[in-house]
């Protein structure tokens, strides 16, 4: 079954190289998007063995995941594999993501085994975000916020999400509920590169009217 | 003339100007110029007879004829917030889709 990684990367000279090496482990199709990065990200991910589109202006992550799932697509794969071009998930656990997604499942959801050890504030609102998820939507996972994944494609055009910012995963997790997608959760190791990424509490209260309007539109 | 009266006329000139100078730089259409000069001429025309619509305050019941302008100038600020919401949410649909097929042709050219 062909199976390629989708990785967004936007600025990731840093890290980009060691990720593709590592997820070409598991496996061999690595497409990586680079959204318009200012430094050596598409080089460096070329030369590590990846297929690299780039966005001649940086459309954010939400549009680089799309560009990657189109292209993924029109390559003929069958299942996609998302993560994150910063390092912070591990590709140690693909093998994991595609035992999960047997037939009878169309996703396989990550979610971050330390939870726990946020601080307050950040996990009484990833809390209210899980309920206010499983309540509206029937999606039963700790983390909707995780962006590391794996979808069959032939469910891909009932995940297309029209957010265009931090907001699509979210909005992937509210549509598997909406189209009644079968879905598996599976925990994952998180590694932390950058302390100044993650929600806001700001972020997270329009996140949580984002799951109310979703409710009613989609 | 009283001081809010003549910043009215001033902001009413000023547009004028600007309305005229878009359309000598071919920024606005013949028809974009006609509109646009209906409405300032019309907020000249009420900067300086405010009284002329005395008739309208009345039947709307407002006590000033500056409430009357005040009510129809957020009416036009919420619809021309809405209209440039619309428009630049298009613009950016439109830019997204260029971008991603820009970038697709990298995809069927490798």
């Amino acid at each position: 079954m062909k199976t390629i990684a989708v990785i967004p990367a936007y600025n990731e000279a840093k890290h980009i190289a060691e990720i593709v090496s590592e997820v070409k482990k598991y496996v061999p199709d690595v497409l990586v998007i680079d959204d318009a990065s200012a430094d050596a990200t598409r080089e460096l991910a070329k030369r590590a063995g990846a297929t690299v589109l780039r966005h001649p202006i940086n459309l954010g992550k939400a549009g680089a995941i799309k560009t990657g799932c189109d292209a993924a697509l029109s390559l003929q794969a069958e299942i996609i594999i998302l993560l994150d071009g910063d390092g912070q998930h591990d590709p140690k656990h693909i093998p994991e993501f595609l035992a999960a997604l047997d037939e009878q499942t169309d996703i396989v959801f990550g979610s971050r085994n330390d939870l726990n050890s946020m601080p307050f504030v950040r996990r009484l609102g990833t809390k209210m975000l899980e309920i206010s998820m499983k309540r509206l939507f029937h999606v039963n996972i700790l983390d909707m916020q995780c962006g590391y994944r794996a979808f069959r494609t032939r469910v891909y055009a009932l995940l297309q999400w029209n957010s265009n910012n931090y907001h699509a995963d979210a909005e992937i997790t509210a549509r598997v509920g909406k189209n009644n997608l079968r879905y598996k959760e599976i925990f994952i190791d998180t590694i932390y590169h950058d302390s100044y990424k993650g929600m806001t509490i700001i972020d997270g209260l329009t996140l949580l009217g984002k799951i109310f309007i979703w409710k009613l539109t989609l | 003339m009283i001081t809010i009266q003549l910043f009215g006329v001033i902001i009413g000139l000023s547009a004028l100007h600007l309305t005229h100078l878009y359309y000598k730089r071919k920024h606005f259409t013949k028809k974009e110029l006609i509109f646009w000069l209906l409405i300032w001429f019309g907020f000249l025309f009420i900067a300086i007879f405010p009284m002329s619509v005395r008739p309208i305050v009345g039947y709307l019941h407002l006590n000033r004829s500056m409430d009357l302008i005040m009510i129809i100038a957020f009416v036009i600020i919420f619809g021309l917030s809405f209209h440039n919401y619309v428009m630049n949410r298009r613009q950016c649909d439109k830019l997204e889709r260029l971008v991603r097929e820009l970038t697709m042709k990298d995809i069927t050219k490798k």
